[in-house]
């Protein structure tokens, strides 16, 4: 039992401290949080995919995890692909993977290593949402709903669901009626 | 508008561009660390050069909307204590930053770090109390107010110097108060709630401790009184914190301590929180600016020295101010725009003296349209006054000071006016129900409240006729007989009430009143004992037949009924002075004036507690603070012989002193 025990130890002392043993490098481009290279818009047979770029440190985008999750639940099901953005570059792969595992995010998470997401998606704000058509054109760029009105002013419940009526248009064949109605949130940083 | 040009780009672009370390780091280290630094509520750090960079859009954008630093009061006459608000000068230099590319500067030139202490900032505390248990925040949702009650461990009294709050969890927690309750309310309201805590937007019938705002908001550090501005914590007393939780996004355990530093010395100085505050609130659905104005006129010369406005999240405009004997006016606090997230106490940098006659006014204006993004209800409903988050309120506090002879009279005055603000309202609530027997009685208790024995007989009267042949409604009517003096006919009405229930304690209470009121003191005692057979922690039987007791010189045994009322009722008036008076006539003069002072600390305005201080001064010779004693117990209780007798003494002994 001795040996065992001694190899589960180093490796619980492993994937408690990457870090000190795999160095997190700042991967350039797109990557999963396991540090692969993924391509959100790549190809797929996805009816949409939608990027919503979210910041460890911005409240808001954190008080969206709940809400993410029940859009995900239906969207997911019905061939919609959907992909949390991390763009703060300052933050290593473990600190965002603790913080979508704390918050909870059902969707695929990655960091956007050279802000090429975040360029090719025009989005300035976290939470901000973005819908591409699989042919990787761009139709909705705004909020998930109006629950925020400013910083620090809160409706008590969302009185629009903006995400998911440009969703719904989109499956239903069309795009979503435009003004976008424009994100509240934190300013990607470094953007 | 071309003239405005080149005065703007005047402050635009001057010469050289704002770096971190000269321009920049200054500003941060005072206004935005105290609260962005790791480990405190605020978000994200904002204390190196990477940390401002990062965010430096950002921050140009929320101070010029002003959202940060967070700061509600507009600039004015009054300076307050720890304020946040940027100069213009300072708003700009962030935005000139911005445009400069967030330049660092020569770091030789960059202030030292502010030093944020991890552990007690005064030092190991002398008690710490804590929340029984955590509590957890879901993810998302509503903010959530809510008490939570911590019972003392034993100790006898104490007082606090200085405290410091220290939550586990600073993500959730937006702001704290801190309140004390001796009359177990606190404690019901928290087991009817299956969570840890209930909730609670506001006041209740919880106190500030000796009248102070005691509160933490992010960035606040320990909190030290001036000397002589203790308060007490007796061992009796649950520490109540109210905590104003936000959801994060994910669920947050919650459970917040707090460090508390005795003093030898009871306070010298008791400070008094009054305030203006309105019930007649109905907000129409949709009304964009609806007006509620309150008034009051002081009786007595304050120094008021911290302000707290309070409205719920229909509050738009609220104004508080005062005006002077001749005519002048004075700001006491303007927020042009309320927040309730925001809201706290404010303390005026210099204290404001308000001399007698000062007229006291506020005016609060609450937009209950669609257009306001608070509003809790959408579409808008009609508001009313209430406790929730949906109902309104309309409320100045004041914390004053006052001499010492001044702050019973102050106390009594606007206890009086908060009854009568009261009364109001229920008698409103009547003409739209008149046949609500609720409503009926809750008018017939403001009457007997004010000492008002006509208007409590006609509501009694009334009571009687809707609900005839009931207990309760001959109750009413034997009180308001008791309350005008009339006992011959209190003994009837609760015989006839006896008749119908035989075995129900409040008659018989009553009737004892009513006997003692006739003289028969035997009588009234013998029917104390009959109440507490049936129901042996019956404090008020228990403090009257102590009081009985004590008179006869029974000590002993008046002791027990006396001790008794107390652990029932911690806060029972009568068996509290009593006591006092007992300690007193055994040489116990310490803790006699101890006792009358917690009386005090209760209700100012406890005319038995003025009268045992007075027997003290009395027993001091000490015949001027005697006579001014007795003089304020037959103010507070007319109706006593006992005082009044003592007042024709003391003044019949300063008449022959004089001659």
């Amino acid at each position: 039992m001795r040996a065992p025990a001694a190899g589960a130890v180093l490796a619980a002392a492993l994937l408690l401290f990457p870090s000190c043993c795999t160095p997190d490098r700042s991967p350039a481009g797109v990557r999963d949080l396991q540090g692969r290279p993924l391509d959100p818009l790549a190809a797929s047979d996805a009816r949409a995919t939608v990027l919503v770029f979210a910041d460890p440190e911005c409240p808001i985008s954190n008080a969206f995890a709940p809400e993410l999750g029940r859009l995900h639940a239906e969207f997911a099901p019905r061939g919609v692909r959907f992909f949390l953005v991390y763009a703060d570059l300052s933050r290593t792969l473990e600190a965002l993977r603790k913080h979508a595992a704390a918050f909870a995010f059902p969707m695929t998470a990655v960091r956007d290593g050279e802000h090429e997401l975040v360029r090719r998606s025009g989005a300035t704000l976290t939470p901000e949402a973005c819908v591409f058509l699989p042919g990787g054109e761009l139709v909705y760029r705004g909020r998930i709903d109006d629950r925020y009105v400013d910083f620090g002013k809160q409706r008590a419940a969302p009185t629009t669901h903006d995400l998911c009526d440009a969703l719904e248009a989109v499956l239903a064949g069309g795009t979503p009626a435009r003004p976008w109605p424009p994100a509240i949130g934190c300013t990607i940083p470094g953007e | 508008m071309l003239l405005a040009i080149p005065i703007t780009l005047l402050h635009v672009l001057p010469g050289d561009p704002p770096t971190f370390a000269r321009d920049i780091a200054p500003i941060v280290f005072a206004r935005c660390a105290p609260c962005h630094h790791a480990g405190e509520a605020a978000p994200f750090a904002l204390v190196s050069h990477d940390d401002v960079k990062k965010r430096a859009k950002q921050i140009a954008r929320v101070t010029e909307s002003r959202f940060m630093p967070p700061w509600l009061p507009a600039a004015g006459e009054n300076h307050f204590q720890g304020e946040r608000a940027l100069a213009p000068g300072e708003i700009q230099a962030f935005r000139r930053w911005l445009e400069a590319g967030s330049p660092e500067g020569d770091p030789a030139a960059l202030p030292p770090a502010p030093v944020f202490p991890t552990g007690w900032q005064l030092g190991e505390p002398d008690l710490v109390v804590t929340m029984p248990e955590s509590f957890t925040v879901p993810a998302e949702g509503r903010d959530i107010y809510r008490n939570f009650v911590i019972p003392q461990p034993a100790g006898g009294t104490r007082y606090v110097r200085a405290l410091e709050f220290r939550p586990d969890n600073r993500a959730v927690l937006h702001h704290a108060v801190l309140f004390v309750d001796g009359s177990r309310y606190a404690r019901g309201e928290d087991r009817r709630d299956p969570e840890p805590g209930y909730p609670a937007m506001g006041l209740g019938v919880l106190r500030p401790p000796n009248g102070q705002f005691v509160s933490w908001t992010p960035g606040k550090g320990a909190i030290r009184y001036e000397e002589g501005i203790a308060w007490t914590l007796d061992e009796t007393l649950d520490v109540v914190l109210q905590l104003h939780l936000r959801p994060t996004g994910k669920p947050e355990p919650i459970r917040v301590s707090v460090g508390l530093y005795f003093s030898d010395a009871p306070p010298t100085k008791h400070p008094l929180a009054i305030r203006l505050w309105s019930r007649e609130i109905d907000i129409p659905a949709g009304d964009p600016a609806y007006v509620v104005e309150c008034t009051y006129t002081l009786p007595v010369d304050v120094m008021v020295y911290g302000v707290y406005p309070h409205a719920h999240y229909l509050g738009k405009d609220l104004r508080g101010w005062a005006i002077l004997p001749d005519g002048g006016e004075r700001t006491l606090v303007h927020i042009p725009s309320w927040d309730f997230n925001w809201q706290e106490e404010y303390f005026y940098a210099e204290p404001i003296a308000l001399p007698t006659g000062t007229v006291v006014r506020m005016r609060y204006v609450y937009d209950n349209s669609a257009d306001n993004p608070f509003n809790p209800s959408n579409p808008p409903r009609p508001v009313r006054h209430g406790l929730q988050s949906t109902d309104e309120m309309a409320e100045l506090q004041l914390q004053v000071l006052t001499s010492e002879w001044d702050r019973p009279v102050l106390y009594h005055d606007f206890v009086q006016l908060s009854y009568a603000v009261d009364q109001k309202n229920v008698e409103r609530g009547l003409e739209q129900k008149p046949a609500s027997l609720a409503l009926r009685d809750e008018a017939f208790k403001y009457c007997l409240r004010r000492g008002d024995g006509a208007g409590a007989l006609a509501h009694a009267r009334k009571m009687v006729e809707l609900a005839p042949g009931t207990v309760e409604a001959l109750t009413r009517l034997a009180q308001a007989y008791l309350q005008l003096g009339d006992h011959a006919q209190a003994i009837t009405t609760l015989e006839k009430a006896l008749a119908l229930e035989p075995d129900t304690g409040k008659p018989l209470f009553l009737l004892g009143r009513a006997q003692q009121q006739a003289g028969n003191e035997a009588k009234a005692f013998e029917l104390y004992q009959q109440v507490l057979q049936r129901d042996p922690k019956n404090f008020l039987a228990h403090a009257a037949a102590g009081e009985i007791l004590a008179r006869r010189g029974q000590r002993k045994e008046a002791v027990q009924h006396l001790e008794a009322a107390l652990a029932s009722n911690p806060e029972h008036l009568l068996a509290l002075w009593n006591l006092a008076r007992i300690d007193l006539d055994e040489g116990r003069m310490a803790r006699a004036r101890e006792r009358c002072q917690r009386a005090l600390e209760i209700a100012a305005d406890e005319g038995g507690a003025h009268f045992v201080l007075g027997l003290i001064a009395e027993a001091e010779k000490k015949p001027e603070e005697a006579r001014k004693r007795f003089e304020l117990a037959v103010r507070f209780a007319p109706e006593s012989p006992e005082f009044r007798v003592s007042l024709e003494r003391a003044r019949a002994g300063s008449d022959s002193a004089q001659r």
